[in-house]
């Protein structure tokens, strides 16, 4: 018997052993809030990696693919981004701001990754990940590449506040908080990343025709 | 263009690229977190060890920096296919039995006549493919880091290096897994957390009813359901709705249980699974045994110490540890003396307050909604902001409704709206308030 809920229900006596399943509720870990997320990771619970993972696994690797692209490799850095979380949730003084704490370790970690790719580029080691778009059909494709093209001509921590304030959609603040820099310097590192990607969009003429083609509802 | 609409696009087409669901290769970056604080913990975690990961971190750049080319020239895998059509985007149809996948690290697949595979990713350390239906023979060669994962419709089977045969039937929903060697984890509906299986052991799982199971097969020959010539992998499983009663696929033997036994019945014959003893002082192991899926050699384990006994004396991990063992290995008895031994024995401990809840949800498996109920009661009444919470009052509503009828369950639905807004039972819930 099932319930409004779809889970299965028995009825009547109780089963012979063999071979039967049991069907439990499902169950999530999902519902634990920031305070109690860092109470269990302070007391070493052995549940809270799967409860750390499932909260802002999704977001961190989001921040990730928008900062590198959706080619690029980020197993490693997420696991990194996870790992230092465990390190340092001991210096975290408001429990209840854990999530803008992954946040400002994943722009640390965006920040760092860019300076190390920015320096094998400059070693000239091996190729930088083509950016794709997934399911994207060519001209979308090319069109990413070439925004991480233009993306990849910024400096770390303009990249970095870019990354964070017009893909993530944070405010300023928040901005500023994650990359540990006052507003000032956050505005004016958006105004800087903002003027470079806008005049090295403009000069590529095919991407400003296919930027224009897309249509104005379709953007968030 | 205005600049301000050259950057919303640029921003849109960022973020559509990106994608905002994890694929199963992500989502099995949790069990590379998990082994890796795993080993982390064993070592001792702190900030000592922070400042020798830096120093450590620093000392080794100078080899990072030489490895680095060596890894950087790493190269994807490549795949070639013979006896079957290959078209764009990886997909892949076998055209005869013997059609096979050679991967570049010698990985094999043997497809069945009529199989279909997309194959979606491919890097240095594996491949993502999407069995679309039909029958796969798997031989994934061990490498250090291997990562492949196989999607069959809900289900997600992560592998590192193994054999086993693994079939999905879209009609039916039914994926069917046997793991000849080495281990998998299957994620998918009722597979919370992921199903670590072992060598030997046979998974059936149905998305359309709602059922899983895995029966060890080591005490009986292999056999391959029968799924690309029509067959039916479930044939001969007789399955109330909510119910799977296992039963051997046709052509397979097993070994002889008792009266109604599943294979993995006690008293079938069970291998011998050679586990040594283990002091007291040093507790039993049985989590990390239940976490490898040895859950019948964790209640194997419990037995020759004498059930009474290890209720008594075991540590509350490794009580635990057998209550999760006895619930997946479809023990609610034992499960049931392990949960209310926790109860009584730590008392004020998180887990004996979480036993509630399962107590609750076996009463429930086992139709006794009224026993059901009251555990659930326990479980809000001791833990309101509990981790599961939200499943129990879910739980707790279903079960009023079912029983007391809707009246009172909307009272129910309105807390846990209030409570979680967007919880697992929140249609439900909604569903019973638009009753009124």
């Amino acid at each position: 018997m099932k319930d409004a809920a779809g889970h299965d229900v028995r009825d009547g006596a109780a089963p012979d052993r063999g071979g039967r399943v049991l069907i439990f509720p499902d169950r999530t870990l999902t519902e634990f809030d920031d305070a109690a997320i860092v109470a269990i990771l302070l007391e070493g619970d052995p549940r809270a990696p799967r409860i750390v993972w499932q909260r802002f696994a999704p977001m961190v690797h989001r921040m990730l693919k928008r900062a590198f692209g959706p080619e690029y490799d980020i197993d490693d850095l997420v696991q990194e981004v996870f790992l230092v979380l465990f390190d340092r949730v001991s210096t975290l003084r408001e429990p209840k701001a854990l999530r803008a704490f992954v946040v400002s370790i994943a722009a640390h970690t965006i920040r760092r990754e860019l300076r190390r790719k920015a320096a094998a580029r400059w070693l000239q080691i091996g190729e930088p990940p083509l950016a794709k778009a997934r399911d994207a059909d060519l001209d979308s494709r090319e069109a990413v590449v070439r925004l991480y093209a233009i993306l990849d001509r910024l400096g770390s921590d303009d990249r970095t506040a870019f990354v964070l304030r017009f893909l993530e959609g944070l405010e300023l603040v928040e901005v500023a908080r994650a990359m540990g820099v006052s507003l000032a310097t956050t505005k004016r590192r958006l105004a800087h990343a903002w003027s470079r990607i806008v005049t090295h969009a403009q000069r590529d003429s095919a991407l400003v025709e296919y930027l224009s083609g897309l249509a104005p509802e379709g953007l968030s | 263009m205005k600049p301000q609409q050259i950057v919303d696009r640029l921003a849109h087409l960022a973020r559509e690229a990106a994608g905002d669901d994890l694929t199963p290769a992500e989502q099995a970056g949790l069990h590379r977190l998990e082994a890796t604080l795993a080993k982390r913990g064993a070592r001792g975690r702190g900030r000592g060890v922070l400042r020798g990961a830096r120093w450590a971190a620093l000392a080794a750049a100078a080899c990072a920096a030489a490895c680095l080319l060596f890894v950087m020239r790493e190269r994807a895998l490549t795949f070639e296919v013979t006896h079957g059509r290959v078209s764009e985007g990886g997909y892949i149809v076998s055209e005869s039995a013997d059609s096979e996948v050679r991967f570049s690290d010698r990985s094999e697949l043997g497809m069945e006549p009529g199989t279909r595979l997309r194959v979606s990713h491919l890097d240095v350390h594996g491949a993502q493919m999407m069995l679309e239906g039909g029958l796969l023979h798997v031989h994934i060669t061990p490498r250090p880091r291997a990562n492949w994962a196989i999607d069959a419709g809900p289900y997600i089977v992560h592998v590192t290096g193994t054999e086993f045969d693994l079939a999905w039937r879209v009609d039916k929903q039914t994926v069917d897994l046997r793991l000849q060697k080495g281990s998998v984890t299957v994620e998918g509906p009722l597979a919370n957390g992921g199903i670590h299986m072992q060598a030997g052991q046979h998974l059936v799982a149905s998305a359309a009813d709602g059922s899983l199971s895995i029966v060890d097969e080591r005490s009986a020959k292999p056999a391959s359901p029968d799924i690309a010539s029509g067959g039916d992998p479930t044939a001969g499983r007789a399955s109330p709705p909510g119910e799977t009663t296992v039963a051997p696929a046709a052509g397979e033997t097993v070994a002889p249980a008792e009266p109604g036994g599943a294979p993995f019945a006690e008293g079938g014959s069970r291998p011998d699974l050679g586990h040594a003893n283990i002091g007291h002082g040093a507790g039993f192991g049985w989590t990390s045994r239940v976490a490898r899926g040895d859950f019948e050699g964790v209640i194997a384990g419990a037995e020759r110490r004498g059930l009474d006994r290890a209720l008594l004396e075991a540590p509350l991990v490794d009580l635990a540890a057998l209550a999760d063992a006895a619930r997946y290995a479809h023990r609610p008895d034992l499960a049931r003396r392990a949960l209310t031994a926790q109860r009584s024995r730590f008392a004020s401990s998180v887990r004996a307050r979480d036993a509630a809840f399962f107590l609750g949800s076996i009463d429930e498996s086992q139709g006794n909604e009224g026993g059901a109920l009251e555990w659930y009661d326990t479980y809000l009444r001791e833990s309101p902001t509990g981790a599961y919470a939200s499943q129990a009052l879910g739980r707790k509503m279903m079960l009023v409704q079912r029983l007391r009828g809707s009246d009172e369950a909307q009272s129910i639905a309105g807390d846990y709206l209030a409570r979680f807004h967007d919880g697992p039972y929140a249609p439900n819930a909604r569903a019973l308030l638009q009753m009124r």
